[in-house]
């Protein structure tokens, strides 16, 4: 259907799908884009660059640099890697325009760590542009010039938030009195429930001796005192302090206990001697070892053993993210409590982490225990997504046609890595051991074992993850979604799709992907896709990996009519 | 080319309407000499020579006598003084039986492109007969300004076919390493304001007999034309900060001066309700530019605005030198001054002033340039056909269902001159030659093939590459150039 105004986009204060639609209708648009690079020299000044002379709103914006295709990524499911988003800009200085900016030059205050803002939109419109990427400029090879130009290369904020945790170590410029042997470990950062689901002999968290050399607490004169964690602790509890000395467990009496004021329960002193091992009173040696039943750092709305608050909490305490950073998704899948199987809200997690890793990788680790996956949207905001069958969309509301299909680029790609039919699982870490302690049954899709001909295993860890039961419903949807036939589309859709983000879901099912697509049978078997990766050209084509859902089954679109179906929310999982 | 006289110093209210010794030609071509005698002496020689081009003989004159015995010759002679009535007399004989008249046989030097006629010409007779020196009460004529009185003189009208369309040839080259300061000879050349003006008319006087002082001033508005230095942008010292806008303008990157960059999109703009009248004012930093070629581009101003275009030697423009008025194009407006100043108008101070009250919104405009521009003589041109057109530059995304998709970039014009046959040592090549010397490949110019009608086929642009030049170069004195100029604002 035509629009009487044949170009919608020289007037249009909004871009939305409705207007692409409108510009579809008449084949042609102008689709810009602009990036800020913000604070640069002693000015602070923000570089306004395009790959053209524009002016968006107030600003002009000079013609120095071609845009490459800037891709975001949710990465690969269950791959353990985190997967950023870059970007690299090449901008023109061959007139020397900057030369103040670079360094040597009179403004020069460097480039690492300023933000660079690509965005797109229609023309001059200031209210049609939305960011397409965001980023820092990253401490390696974040800027480089030649004689005539300067590049700059920026990661998105996954970068910014990814962190080393934990950030405190045991140092003996805060504890003169510390044994060589604790100087450097990380302080515990401790989130979730430590007092129960332990193992049966004694509490699991460790608490460390810092003043072990200080000579009154060698003689038993002065307390031991002992830290639990860098995090605050929403409890500790004084009456199962354990020590352990030769494999032998001594309880010590909560009256020896005494929590140090303002560490917000995570140091406390243990009075010695009040009680003898073999015939002697107590007195701390080097060996000592000390545990405790705690809860972790409190969390808003008491969901202190809650996945999603624990990882939005720790990128926001060491991440230094802000709550404006996170999308309306945190709420809701915190939330979520039905399906059993999809109930975030109930799943009981805990985390105690002492090794160095990185805050958002970390965070990622414990997602996928559940299924859910975090990315950067196109509004610049931690997003969740899951992989809960209960959350694919039946009829998606974007539907890709062959009109909007650009020509000769779709490619269907097995998904070889997520194809598996057989499982088990290792849940619940032991801080004592650093390995899981559990482990469930196997569990297997005997269907798909039959079409595939072969048994295909995996092991899963959930280590953050303490419920057994918790446990096997993750698995078991897992399964059911591994031994279905995993396969990913890449393809280019036109500017059409520029409101698309990852983790959208579109429908399929009038494009030709090589077999039978099955609108004729309805809606229930109406092929869809997922977005797992979205990129954005200059020209306006857009690049799209997404996951084929053709063959998975899921409720509103159960595809009882699709032969060959293994996996999907209809398969049966059985225990071996 | 055709030349027609139409009156002059002695054609009109004799020594009254017409600049003294000036001719006034509606199309002038050739040589045209006005030589004024004083009406109490009214003698002198009057000749009327046709040159016939299908019969391109050297000189050929008709002379009509009503006597029907008179053979050989005609003569026609009008001597308005009854009384003594032998202005002229020539008695000619000739034994042939189908003569000849008069034949005058002209060698010049043998070369083959000699042109037309070569005339060798006294210097014609004045005396100073009063004047700012001489008169009383003393001093109070005309700063330096004698009167003369003419001796004699001769008026010469000569007509020369358009297929011969050379009459009279004059080259000069003036060679100074500091062309601000050429002595010698000052000549100023100035064609009057008709629309097919070619070759050239001089005005020459001499002042009390000490030599010769001559304004020639070559100027046309048919030929190509190329502004490159730019009296908007002000001197170095400005650093393009010349412009100023009276009145106030959207906030943010809008500043006037933004007319002084090449870019067309980086623009001037007006806040959303457009004042009654937006003031534009422009200091060139110097006292004495001149300005015949004035191009606002990227304006959005309706057809229906008013666009003046003022000069004055001060920067309140208390006193305005002269204005243009503009005819308003749409995106791209032009002003070529039809005919010179004379004496030419030197100002430091030029304003624009826009009334548009028919626009809804913000009066735009992207790139202002206006100075005194490069002009080819008439005897070389660009040969048709000029290539010039518009580029739609879009990103195209061809898809599944066979119908490509556009995402919309830009239009841009190129413009594409051929020349052939350029005299080596003519002056037009050796504009071409400067012109590539200053734009090179990376300055953008204002280019006006036809000046006429300059938004038929001007660009603003660079030079897409320097030309390769085909040299004709057997002869020396007839070496010759084919080149191909083009321009694209893509680039």
């Amino acid at each position: 259907m035509g629009s009487s105004d044949r170009r919608p986009y020289e007037s249009a204060s909004v871009l939305d799908q409705d207007l692409l639609r409108q510009c579809s209708d008449n084949l042609t648009i102008k689709l810009e884009m602009i990036a800020d690079i913000e604070n640069i020299g002693a000015g602070s000044l923000t570089l306004h660059i395009s790959d053209r002379a524009k002016y968006v709103g107030e600003n002009f914006y000079e013609p120095r640099t071609e845009f490459p295709i800037i891709s975001r990524t949710i990465g690969d499911w269950l791959s353990g890697t985190l997967e950023f988003s870059n970007l690299e800009l090449t901008i023109n200085n061959s007139d020397g325009k900057y030369n103040n900016f670079a360094p040597g030059g009179g403004e020069y205050t460097g480039f690492i760590g300023r933000r660079i803002v690509v965005k797109a939109g229609l023309g001059e419109i200031l209210s049609t542009y939305s960011i397409v990427f965001s980023g820092e400029i990253t401490d390696v090879s974040g800027f480089g010039r030649d004689t005539t130009s300067f590049s700059l290369s920026a990661r998105n904020d996954f970068e910014k938030v990814n962190v080393s945790i934990p950030s405190e170590v045991l140092l003996n410029t805060d504890f003169p009195d510390i044994e060589e042997g604790f100087i450097g470990l990380g302080a515990p950062i401790i989130y979730g429930d430590w007092t129960t689901d332990l193992r049966p002999e004694a509490p699991e968290v460790p608490a460390f001796p810092v003043n072990g050399l200080n000579a009154n607490v060698l003689l038993g004169i002065s307390p031991v005192r002992c830290v639990i964690s860098s995090t605050p602790l929403l409890s500790l509890d004084t009456t199962t302090v354990t020590l352990l000395r030769s494999d032998i467990y001594y309880v010590i009496a909560p009256g020896d206990i005494a929590i140090v004021g303002g560490t917000d329960n995570t140091i406390f002193d243990i009075t010695q001697m009040n009680f003898n091992i073999d015939g002697s009173p107590w007195i701390y040696v080097n060996g000592d070892s000390f545990f405790v039943k705690c809860i972790g750092v409190p969390l808003a709305f008491g969901l202190n053993s809650n996945i999603v608050e624990i990882g939005r909490d720790i990128l926001i305490r060491f991440g230094g993210a802000v709550l404006g950073d996170f999308d309306v998704s945190w709420n809701t899948i915190a939330g979520k409590s039905l399906p059993v199987e999809d109930g975030i809200f109930g799943i009981k997690t805990r985390v105690w982490l002492q090794e160095a890793v990185n805050a958002m990788e970390y965070v990622l680790s414990l997602f996928e225990q559940v299924r859910i996956e975090a990315f950067v949207d196109k509004n610049n905001k931690f997003k969740l997504t899951t992989l809960h069958f209960s959350d694919f969309v039946a009829a998606p509301a974007f539907t890709l046609t062959n009109p909007r299909l650009v020509r000769g680029t779709l490619k269907p790609e097995i998904d070889e890595r997520n194809n598996w039919n057989r499982a088990k699982a290792d849940y619940s870490l032991s801080p004592v051991t650093g390995e899981a302690k559990f482990s469930t049954p196997i569990f297997k899709n005997d269907i798909a074992i039959a079409q595939s001909g072969r048994q295909i295993s995996k092991l899963v860890s959930f280590p953050n993850l303490v419920d057994e039961v918790d446990v096997i419903n993750q698995l078991t949807e897992m399964i059911k979604l591994a031994s279905s036939y995993g396969e990913f589309l890449v393809f280019d859709v036109t500017w059409f799709g520029q409101q698309l983000d990852i983790s959208d879901e579109i429908d399929i099912s009038n494009i030709n992907i090589g077999g039978l697509n099955f609108t004729i049978l309805g809606t229930t078997t109406r092929p869809t896709a997922k977005i797992r990766e979205i990129g954005y050209e200059k020209t306006g084509r857009i690049r799209i990996k997404a996951w084929n859902f053709q063959m998975i089954p899921f409720p509103g679109n159960e595809k009882p009519f699709v032969p060959g179906i293994t996996g999907g929310s209809t398969a049966v999982i059985t225990q071996e | 080319m055709a030349q027609t006289n139409t009156g002059g110093y002695q054609q009109t209210a004799y020594l009254a309407e017409v600049p003294y010794m000036g001719g006034n030609a509606v199309v002038t071509t050739g040589m045209q000499v006005n030589m004024v005698t004083d009406t109490s002496v009214s003698t002198g020689q009057q000749a009327n020579m046709n040159v016939n081009a299908a019969f391109p003989l050297g000189m050929q004159a008709d002379m009509f006598t009503g006597n029907d015995g008179i053979a050989g010759m005609q003569v026609e002679m009008f001597i308005n003084d009854l009384l003594n009535p032998l202005g002229f007399q020539v008695d000619m004989l000739t034994s042939k039986v189908t003569p000849n008249g008069m034949q005058v046989d002209m060698q010049l030097a043998g070369n083959l492109n000699q042109l037309g006629m070569q005339a060798k010409m006294g210097f014609p007779q004045h005396i100073t007969c009063g004047g700012y020196l001489t008169d009383n009460p003393y001093m109070e004529e005309a700063y330096l300004g004698p009167k003369f009185c003419t001796l004699n003189s001769m008026q010469v009208f000569m007509q020369i076919s358009e297929i011969v369309p050379t009459g009279l040839q004059a080259e000069m080259f003036i060679v100074s390493p500091d062309d601000d300061k050429i002595t010698g000879m000052q000549a100023n050349m100035q064609i009057a304001g008709n629309l097919k003006i070619t070759g050239m008319q001089a005005d020459m006087l001499s002042v009390d007999r000490t030599g010769m002082q001559a304004t020639m001033v070559l100027y046309s508005v048919e030929t190509l034309r190329f502004l490159c230095d730019f009296e908007s942008r002000g001197t170095p010292a400005q650093a393009g900060d010349t412009w100023t806008s009276v009145q106030s303008l959207r906030v943010g990157d809008f500043e006037a001066n933004n007319l002084n960059t090449d870019i067309f999109e980086e623009r001037t703009e007006t806040l959303a309700t457009p004042p009654a009248l937006w003031e534009l004012q422009c200091n060139t930093g110097k006292t004495n530019t001149f300005v015949d070629t004035i191009y606002i581009g990227d304006h959005n101003f309706t057809l229906g605005a008013s666009v003046i275009f003022q000069a004055s030697t001060f920067s309140n423009f208390s006193t305005i030198e002269y204005q243009r008025v503009m005819t308003v194009e749409n995106q791209d407006m032009y002003f070529v001054l039809p005919l010179l100043d004379f004496p030419p108008l030197p100002a430091q101070y030029y304003r624009l002033l826009i009334q548009d009250g028919a626009n809804p919104g913000a009066l735009k405009i992207g790139i202002v340039v206006f100075g005194s521009s490069t002009t080819f003589t008439p005897d070389e041109r660009f040969i048709n056909p000029v290539r010039y057109g518009v580029r739609h530059f879009k990103d195209t995304i061809p898809t599944e269902g066979f119908t490509n998709v556009s995402n919309d970039r830009a239009l841009r014009k190129f413009l594409t001159l051929d020349f052939e046959q350029l005299l080596l040592e003519g002056g037009n090549f050796g504009k071409i030659r400067n012109f590539i010397k200053t734009s090179k490949t990376d300055l953008k110019c204002l280019i006006i093939p036809r000046p006429t009608k300059p938004s038929a086929l001007a660009v603003f642009s660079k030079l897409t590459t320097l030309p390769e030049e085909q040299h004709y170069a057997t002869e020396d004195d007839n070496w010759r150039i084919d080149l191909t100029l083009d321009w694209d604002e893509q680039d």
